[in-house]
């Protein structure tokens, strides 16, 4: 590498938090700016897309893009800085799996903007006012991003490097990676990073379910007491951590809250949500069908459990717009 | 302070609870044409001659004899047999005194691989018959958390290895990548294709077995063990490589051979075909039918029809 | 049964219930409740024309619903009388038949059920038995695969009387089986349904198989069966001939029974017991042989006549082997299936005995019974003195004792069976009963607790059973302790908690109050009776602080030997653990409560005497000893 390598930043179809997690490096972000040339980071600083566009292909060394495609915009700056970037990773859940925008695959496009823009309560009186998709302002006409039917993963968008997961990616472990790349130890392309190959219950010390423990009443977190010591599916209450990567270091389950799976299936797992039933399923315990159907009422949303953050990726989403393509 | 008789085998039974009932046997065979391991599995299965054996003294015998390992405890005799003798409970008895003298299963079990194993106890949990159990050992160093299966208790029933979410069990026939190697369908243009998964155990009658060979390559009939074996992740892998439906075929509630495996398998395709329904994706393709001992013919009722709603699906 | 109804001493009533039995072996009144049948009995002279004209076709019971009968109809064309009756529910008053009977006028329709009162000297029942549902045994399909038959029905579908005039026929689709199998004990011997052997089905599957293959030889029939029982005088030979024909006998209970849709022939799975293997045959018809059970009414039907029930619902009679026709009450005898299930020989057999048996009390004048009667002090009852109590009445399990206010009890000796629960009962010691009055009975506790009472372990013992068991006990050479003393009494009725407490403020060690298991006692309830007493008195010794295991309470058949000295030993083993000296503290701490509990037995005449009696007794004992030592 001539000179300090060259690093983007960028945020499409997310929240913001994983640029957050990048300003929690804290004190160590000075060594970073030390050891690299941010040359794209517009949460942070002043970029305008022109400037990347007139970057030559593969000038940026490294590009963290956080976010899931949503629309039209994401894609073209997705396209535009897998050109410009010699390694692209998708960093954080959104442009992982889809993240929290992915839940969106359960609607079409159609129904969600009627709620939000025709029936969503509100006290102003511009309901029923949709964005228009061209505006005339004083530069010209200006066209807003389109709104794709399908969200998408980064890497159902444009090819990608390295997978850096988490909702958001825990410091540490950003730390870790950025000295892993800068030391140029990485590991084979497509590989997940700052994260484990096996699942949460590998590193959880709660106390594990024994022979003939099984559910008969699925609850979820408020509605019961929860035992810090015991493991979540004891307790009747569906924790992601059997078919989530380890890695995070488990915040939730330390703030006796159940793994809402951010950091992904592990190693090996296809489809993080259908596996998750297939664990859980097998935990439930009657012998009558009724008291089955009223056992699996306590499982309210099975799409927003099992796939909080991975509907995008999922099969589920590959089936519903698999004719359609996009 | 020692008997004055020793225990003869008949008593030793007897003590273990489940083997009282041993003497009330009257060699009906209500209970050995309700089992179905004799026409399935093993022609020298018989258990009322294994309370024979038990009740003549015939202690090596007993313990070699298949009826001894094979019982999967379902109890599909016990509520048959008029003398109301617990049966698996005898046969338990029995099996426990052969473990206890040295013998051990001849049974497929599985096997659990620590590379991928979490110990997150799901294994455990599920087990109808408490064969796997977590361990802590040392490796490299540090201690680890892993599961071990016993196999004297594993009956293969291939439960676990649906319900462990790193794929780290298998057993040999039925684990994960053999399962999915062979959802394969050469597809055709007019009829639409078709995996049914079935549980072995669910076809009583060998006409029936006779009817699912005679359908053409689009229906791709897939043997698992238990319908407590089928994965939701396979089915929709299965849904993405083209195929238009999935029919899991279950014994009839009360009759799984595997005790629990038929009210597993119905919780998971009900909860996979609300997820489907959620994402508007519910139409009929991926179903769950629990057959019973005496739903002659019923197979050919449900593939036909599936395959029907497909059809029309399609069009 | 033609010639019965022609007998100008026996008068036939049909559709007609008995509601009510009072009175006593030779005085019994029984109400009748004659139902109206719409039709003038005396008038229908059977010839069937209403029949011919009633457009209502209703399921013909007889013909176990396999053929419809009019709404005008007899039960069977061999019925007796033959007059045809009306079913209400039915009919639609279209009144046809009324116009078809014509001068005849035999049809009423405003007829009304008619009450009657009858003297009887004897009664006997005759009710019968049912037969089991198979429909509630799901394996076998019966009700949901139509050619899967009861033995009844096929009894009607190869009668050449029955509804196909004897053309065996597949009620599914009318065609002729070739192929038949018979599942012998369906509900029988079967633990979940009812334990027993049906008795006769055994016999009756080899008379269907047979017929059936004298009218066609083709037929292929196949028995399934667990045993063949033929026990009777030419039975086996039957089963022989039944061999020799060519039936197939398969030992295996078939476990299940699955049906091809499309034909709508059955496949029987079952082990051959012989091989070892398991088998599923194809046929085109399955016949069910249902077990022998007791009829719907037996519970009405025993209230009514006051008689007792076996485990299942069969009646109870008197005595299994000596006494089979009696029933518990006097003057009522069981013929017939009704008491158990038989087949013919064996029902004609009872009903014959039950004949001869009732013959004696219709021609004797007067009626022995046994002199251990009840009988009531009138001026100690309470009744007499217009106080409500009853006690002795409610323990009464003949009914002879009647209790009206103002008037002292009154015992129908006739109906006293001498139990004694009355005696036992009575709060105010009013009754007595004739050789066990309470003087002789204290009498015999004094004088067994004479000497060292707190070694001895004192035993009230029934007559029937636990008096046999220990009688049992002794003659195997079963040891018990020798500390055992044991009086008889008839029943654990009559053992009297006066006596109780009597026998621990004498200071005995401990008691046992012992009698039949609840379904042998010889007095219907008694056991109950003295259970319930029983019961009362444990709570109170628990509570007053005695040490558990001195009151002991055992049901014990006669055949019960074992058990009788296994409880005795188990009694002095608990003694022995509470050693002589806490025994004797106890006793000092319990005998003013049991004097206090005991005293109102001193009121009872001779009581006292008795008392005095056994101080004599003791001296003549002392007495008749010396020589003997010396």
């Amino acid at each position: 590498m001539a000179g300090k390598p060259k690093l983007a930043f960028y945020w499409a179809a997310s929240c913001g938090g994983c640029e957050i997690t990048i300003t929690e490096l804290g004190m160590r972000l000075i060594d970073v700016g030390d050891l690299v040339d941010i040359v794209f980071w517009p949460a942070a600083m002043d970029f305008k897309y022109d400037d990347v566009a007139a970057m030559k292909d593969k000038e940026i060394d490294i590009c963290f893009y956080n976010g899931a495609i949503r629309n039209s915009e994401n894609e073209h700056v997705a396209k535009m800085l897998r050109a410009k970037s010699k390694l692209l990773v998708a960093f954080g859940s959104c442009s992982h799996l889809g993240g929290i925008p992915g839940l969106a695959n359960l609607f079409d496009v159609e129904t969600m903007l009627q709620r939000v823009f025709d029936t969503a309560p509100t006290l102003d009186e511009s309901r029923g006012t949709r964005p228009q998709m061209k505006n005339k302002m004083p530069e010209g006409e200006i066209e807003i991003p389109k709104l794709y039917e399908r969200v998408r993963t980064l890497a159902q968008t444009v090819e990608v490097d390295y997978f850096l997961p988490g909702c958001p990616p825990v410091v540490d472990q950003v730390w870790n990676v950025f000295q892993t790349i800068l030391a140029g130890k990485l590991p084979a392309k497509g590989s997940v990073i700052g994260a484990a190959e096996k699942t949460n219950c590998d590193v959880c010390t709660r106390k594990k379910g024994a022979s003939g423990m099984r559910i008969k009443e699925f609850k979820r977190p408020h509605q019961v007491q929860l035992d810090p010591e015991m493991c979540f599916l004891t307790q009747g209450v569906v924790c992601l951590g059997p078919v989530t990567r380890a890695g995070c270091g488990l915040p939730c389950l330390n703030g006796n809250m159940p793994c809402r799976g951010c950091y992904g299936p592990p190693e090996g797992v296809v489809d993080q949500g259908s596996k998750l039933v297939s664990a859980v399923a097998s935990l439930v315990d009657t012998d009558d069908p009724k008291v089955l159907e009223k056992i699996l009422e306590g499982i309210v949303d099975p799409v927003g459990l099992g796939y909080r953050f991975g509907l995008a990726a999922s099969i589920l989403s590959d089936l519903k717009y698999g004719k359609k393509g996009a | 302070m020692e008997a004055e008789h020793p225990m003869t085998f008949a008593d030793q039974v007897r003590a273990i609870p489940g083997g009282e009932h041993l003497e009330m046997c009257f060699s009906c065979g209500t209970c050995v044409s309700k089992c179905m391991i004799q026409q399935k599995l093993e022609p020298e299965y018989n258990p009322r001659r294994l309370l024979r054996m038990v009740m003549m003294d015939m202690r090596e015998e007993a313990f070699k004899s298949p009826t001894t390992w094979l019982c999967s405890t379902c109890d599909l005799c016990y509520p048959a047999c008029p003398q109301e003798i617990h049966i698996s409970g005898v046969i338990g008895a029995v099996k426990s005194l052969a473990v206890e003298a040295g013998y051990t299963s001849p049974l497929e079990t599985v096997s659990v691989d620590e590379t991928l194993c979490s110990g997150c106890g799901i294994c455990v949990m599920t087990c109808p018959y408490e064969a796997p159990h977590l361990i802590e050992k040392e490796v490299n160093g540090v201690m680890d958390r892993f599961s071990e299966v016993d196999k004297d208790k594993c009956m293969g029933c291939g439960m676990c290895v649906a319900a462990c979410p790193m794929g780290a069990i298998a057993r040999p026939g039925v684990s994960n990548p053999e399962l999915v190697n062979q959802i394969k369908i050469k597809k055709h243009k007019d009829a639409p294709s078709l995996v049914v998964f079935i549980c072995d155990w669910s076809l009583r009658a060998d006409d029936d077995l006779t009817i699912l060979e005679s359908y053409p390559e689009n229906v791709r009939v897939i043997h698992i063990p238990c319908s407590g074996r089928i994965d939701p992740q396979m089915a929709l892998i299965a849904l993405r490589s083209g195929i238009d439906g999935v029919l899991v075929c279950g014994c009839a509630p009360g009759e799984c051979h595997y005790q629990r495996g038929t009210y597993v398998s119905a919780c998971k395709i009900s909860l996979l075909d609300s997820m489907l329904g959620q994402m508007d994706l519910a139409d009929g393709r991926v179903r769950f039918v629990q057959l019973g001992t005496q739903d002659r013919g019923r197979i050919r009722h449900e593939i036909d029809g599936m395959l029907a709603g497909l059809q029309r699906e399609a069009a | 049964m033609v010639d019965a109804a022609r007998h100008p001493k026996i008068d036939v009533r049909t559709y007609t219930n008995v509601e009510r039995v009072e009175g006593y072996v030779g005085n019994f009144k029984v109400q009748l409740r004659e139902k109206a049948r719409l039709v003038d009995v005396d008038r229908c002279n059977g010839c069937g024309e209403c029949a011919k004209v009633c457009p209502i076709e209703v399921p013909n019971y007889f013909e176990m619903n396999l053929a419809p009968r009019k709404a005008a109809y007899v039960a069977m064309s061999q019925s007796v009388p033959l007059k045809y009756t009306i079913d209400e529910e039915a009919c639609i008053h279209c009144y046809k038949c009324v116009e078809a009977c014509g001068p005849l006028d035999a049809i009423d329709f405003s007829q009304e059920d008619k009450v009657v009162w009858e003297d009887i000297g004897s009664i006997v029942v005759a009710t019968g038995f049912n037969h089991f549902d198979p429909s509630v045994i799901p394996e076998y399909g019966y009700g949901r695969f139509p050619n899967v038959i009861t033995a009844m029905e096929m009894e009607r579908l190869n009668n050449s009387a029955g509804p196909t005039v004897g053309n065996l026929i597949r009620p599914g689709d009318g065609k002729n089986p070739q192929r038949l199998a018979i599942i012998n004990c369906v509900g029988s011997r079967d633990k979940r349904f009812n334990p027993w052997c049906s008795n006769f089905c055994c016999m009756y599957a080899i008379k269907n198989a047979v017929l059936l293959k004298q009218a066609n030889p083709e037929m292929e029939i196949s028995i399934y069966y667990i045993d063949i029982r033929t026990p009777s005088k030419g039975y086996e030979e039957f089963y022989e001939r039944a061999r020799g024909m060519g039936i197939h006998f398969i030992q295996g209970r078939p476990s299940l029974i699955t049906q091809d849709d499309n034909t709508g022939n059955l496949f029987v799975h079952s082990e051959d017991v012989a091989l070892g293997r398991v088998i599923e045959k194809e046929y085109d018809m399955v016949m069910l042989n249902q077990a022998a059970v007791p009829q719907p009414d037996v519970d009405t039907v025993s209230s009514v006549l006051n008689i007792s029930q076996s485990p299942g619902g069969w009646f109870m009679e008197y005595h299994p082997k000596l006494r089979p026709v009696d029933s518990p009450t006097d003057g009522i005898f069981l013929a017939g299936a009704c008491q158990g299930q038989k087949d013919i020989p064996a029902s004609v057999s009872s009903g014959l005995a039950c004949a001869s048996r009732a013959g004696r009390i219709l021609h004797s004048e007067e009626w022995q019974i046994e002199p251990i009667i009840a009988q009531v002090w009138e001026d100690r009852c309470i009744s007499a003195q217009g106080k409500q109590c009853g006690l002795c009445a409610k323990a009464c399990p003949y009914g002879a004792i009647t209790v009206e206010t103002g008037k002292a009890a009154q015992v129908t000796t006739a109906k006293c069976h001498g139990c004694g629960g009355c005696v036992a009962e009575c709060p105010h010691n009013a009754i007595t009963q004739m050789h066990f009055t309470d003087a002789q009975i204290l009498a015999q506790i004094r004088a067994l607790l004479a000497e060292k009472p707190e070694e001895k372990i004192f035993a009230f013992r029934c007559q029937w059973c636990s008096y046999g068991g220990a009688d049992l006990a002794g003659t195997s050479h079963f040891d018990y302790s020798a500390n055992e003393r044991g009086i008889r009494v008839m029943c654990s009725a009559r053992m009297d908690s006066d006596f109780i407490y009597e026998a621990f403020r004498l200071g005995a060690g401990a008691v046992l109050y012992s009698g039949c298991h609840p379904q042998d006692c010889h007095y219907i309830t008694g056991q109950r009776v003295g259970a319930t007493r029983a019961d009362r008195l444990m709570k109170a010794f628990e509570k007053m602080g005695m040490s558990p295991g001195r009151f002991r309470v055992e049901w014990i058949s006669a055949a019960e030997g074992d058990k009788y000295s296994r409880v005795i030993n188990e009694m002095q083993e608990t003694l022995n653990a509470i050693g002589p000296e806490k025994l004797h503290e106890e006793n000092e701490m319990l005998r003013p409560e049991m004097e206090k509990r005991a005293r109102r037995m001193y009121e009872v005449p001779l009581v006292t005497e008795a008392s005095d009696y056994s101080d004599e007794m003791r001296q003549a004992m002392s007495d008749m000893e010396e020589p003997h030592g010396s």
